[in-house]
């Protein structure tokens, strides 16, 4: 087995590469990312680090750090981790200094401890919400688009926040290939993403005379798109989204759900008037306004397509028929 | 047979004309089918009697015998169709509707819903046909498969002119095509109207929703005069205002993908704009307040537009296939191009304007 560092990154073959992995996370999607990773030949050692433990599955070793902690670039030199995998923005609906200090100061500070630690790869997460849900943006946004936090809920200008850092990284550090994966909603029949825990909310608020288009993109999909990402060598943002759109009040049919409908300049505000909107990460706006990404880099540099589109994702969150 | 005997059990000398058209109803129900006959005839029809003159009254059901007297020489067969027609009707909504509350229909990717289109086509329809009289001319100039770029004059305050664009297409031209009208951003911030109006296939106004519609071999309808087209003053009826930026060309020149020229001649008229409220613009958050004759003074009433006749001329198509993509960032260019079209429907709107008579015929 050649596991030396020459071959890690020649363009031969991916069945000899391997690589050693540093991957951040506490949600279904790490789970899932981690479980793929530890099944697939691709890692030959993966550690994963925060400060909370995702899962216990044996191969993996994880290490208690905070985000923030500079420890980090030692753990990235010591361990000759090849690419880091962070996935650690915790989608949490209030503006708390503790989330901002983990999702924003922490993602900063793991991009420079990845980059000082010698780390080739750092793939990051991001949405296609950071785009913003405006009234006048195309239907499918390419990720040219300048990224908007003017009026944006806490998590998702976290996210800006690390993607404006992200773009300033990418001018500076030309020899790591950073990757933001901008993922369209999340959904996964045990996923626990934003817009899953909208779909868990009894009733589910709609806001009145407004539809919009959505894309969903399975949680196993994102997770083959951050092992394509592994393989590739894409810099900068990408969108992750499937083909074909679904109305928003289609889910809910389809799934099932109650529904209460809501005014949209009532959505904003916060108790009884909009029920269970406050306890999502991100704002009512997105209920009124499509907000889809153009996936035609993702086909063209990544060169890679979810194996579902839409349309199947909305079929796997079907209740199972007794 | 049971028949006979409810015949005569039930028949009362009163209302003759009703008794007849219920027996022979009922007879020729049992002719169909026995077994549907079962059910509706006998004891359910006499209830069904019974409750009628319950609920009318002896002698509101005796002024409405008189009236179906006189109108005796309504066949018996009409009646029926009529009523199997809105019981079918009924019946198929009512499926479409409980498939639709469980979510079983699909969206294309700018949310088109055929089945709601299906569903508002006899409004437009009837608007195409008999409020407005449309005159559909060069409509062979539409291509019968690939994309091309509607560029047409905008006017009359509301945009019935892209529904009757679209309707003209989807019903004279013989490859029924749909036409993706790009609409105002505006739009898309109404309640009820925004997703609607992408259930029948207008698309958001901006270059990227443009240029993947025609790459996907879509037809594609705009209007470069936006909203200083609409708000066209009565006075300044059918004389074309600055093309906006030119957009539209530059987007034909990067897809590479023929313009047609479109000239509608009536919608300037079926709303007599004769002030622009601009101090009511902004209070009231819309891009334009036109004052009409019944607008706002009338309400609702102001809404409903003129029954002008309508003529809709497609000229001939433009290529753009000389063009290097390059050309769409030269301003010169696009310009020209703009100007070009822009000239065209400006020639073929004097000439329909011209022709007729009077805005009504």
């Amino acid at each position: 087995m050649q596991t030396t560092t020459e071959t890690r990154h020649d363009e031969v073959g991916t069945a000899v590469r391997k690589l050693n992995l540093l991957v951040t996370g506490r949600d279904s999607l790490a789970r899932k990312t981690l479980k793929a990773l530890a099944a697939g030949g691709m890692a030959r050692k993966i550690i994963s680090c925060g400060p909370e433990r995702p899962s216990r599955t044996p191969r993996i070793k994880h290490v208690s750090l905070d985000l923030e902690n500079e420890k980090i670039a030692d753990l990235v030199r010591q361990e000759k981790i090849d690419a880091v995998i962070h996935l650690d923005v915790v989608a949490s609906p209030n503006r708390s200094e503790r989330f901002f200090q983990h999702n924003v100061i922490g993602s900063m500070n793991l991009m420079a401890a990845a980059a000082e630690g010698g780390a080739r790869k750092i793939i990051l997460r991001s949405s296609t919400w950071i785009y913003g849900a405006r009234y006048n943006n195309p239907n499918y946004i390419p990720e040219i688009r300048s990224v908007s936090l003017a009026g944006a809920s806490p998590y998702v200008r976290d996210l800006g926040e690390i993607e404006r850092y992200a773009g300033d990284f990418l001018k500076h550090f030309s020899n790591v290939t950073l990757t933001v994966l901008r993922f369209a909603p999340l959904v996964a029949p045990d996923g626990d993403g934003p817009l899953m825990r909208y779909l868990h909310l009894k009733p589910v608020p709609v806001l009145f005379g407004f539809d919009p288009l959505f894309q969903l993109l399975h949680e196993e999909d994102a997770v083959s798109a951050i092992r394509q990402a592994l393989e590739k060598e894409v810099r900068g943002p990408i969108n992750i989204a499937p083909d074909g759109v679904v109305p928003l009040v289609k889910i809910l049919r389809r799934v099932r759900c109650r529904r209460v409908t809501i005014p949209h300049f009532l959505a904003g505000l916060p108790g009884k008037v909009s029920p269970g909107l406050e306890t999502l990460p991100f704002d009512p706006a997105f209920l009124r306004f499509t907000t889809g990404g153009d996936n035609q880099r993702m086909k063209d540099e990544l060169e890679w397509t979810p194996s579902r589109d839409t349309r199947t994702v909305l079929q796997s969150l079907l209740p199972k028929k007794p | 047979m049971k028949k006979n005997n409810h015949k005569t059990s039930v028949r009362t000398p009163t209302f003759p004309f009703v008794d007849n058209v219920l027996n022979e109803v009922q007879e020729r129900v049992t002719d169909i089918t026995s077994s549907f006959a079962a059910e509706v005839s006998g004891k359910r029809l006499a209830h069904a009697r019974g409750s009628f003159k319950e609920v009318l009254g002896d002698k509101f059901l005796a002024t409405a015998v008189g009236w179906l007297n006189q109108a005796k020489n309504i066949d018996l067969d009409t009646l029926k169709a009529f009523k199997y027609i809105a019981e079918s009707t009924m019946a198929s909504y009512k499926e479409a509707l409980a498939r639709r509350e469980k979510g079983e229909y699909e969206v294309d990717e700018f949310g088109l819903d055929p089945e709601v289109v299906d569903l508002i086509r006899p409004f437009f329809s009837f608007l195409y046909e008999k409020w407005w009289r449309v005159q559909a001319v060069g409509i062979e100039n539409i291509p019968s498969e690939g994309p091309a770029l509607l560029v047409a004059n905008h006017s009359g305050v509301l945009p019935w002119d892209g529904t009757m664009i679209t309707t003209a297409v989807l019903t004279r031209h013989p490859k029924p095509r749909m036409v993706r009208p790009i609409i105002l951003d505006w739009f898309m911030k109404l309640p009820v109207l925004s997703p609607l109006m992408a259930q029948i296939g207008a698309v958001l106004a901006c270059p990227e929703n443009a240029e993947r519609l025609l790459s996907k071999g879509h037809l594609v309808c705009v209007f470069p005069e936006g909203i200083k087209g609409t708000n066209k003053l009565y006075k300044n009826r059918y004389r074309l205002a600055r093309f906006g930026r030119g957009g539209f060309a530059r987007t034909a020149i990067r897809t590479k993908v023929p313009i047609v020229p479109v000239s509608v001649v009536g919608a300037e008229e079926i709303y007599p704009v004769i002030a622009q409220a601009d101090p009511l613009v902004k209070w009231a958050g819309v891009p334009y307040f036109p004052i009409t004759p019944l607008w706002p003074w009338f309400g609702l009433l102001g809404m409903i537009p003129l029954p002008t006749k309508w003529t809709i001329t497609f000229g001939q198509p433009i290529p753009t296939d000389a063009y290097r993509p390059i050309n769409a960032e030269n301003f010169l260019a696009v310009s020209r191009l703009s100007n070009r079209v822009r000239d065209a429907i400006q020639q073929t709107l004097n000439k329909t304007v011209i022709r007729r008579t009077s805005i009504f015929a």
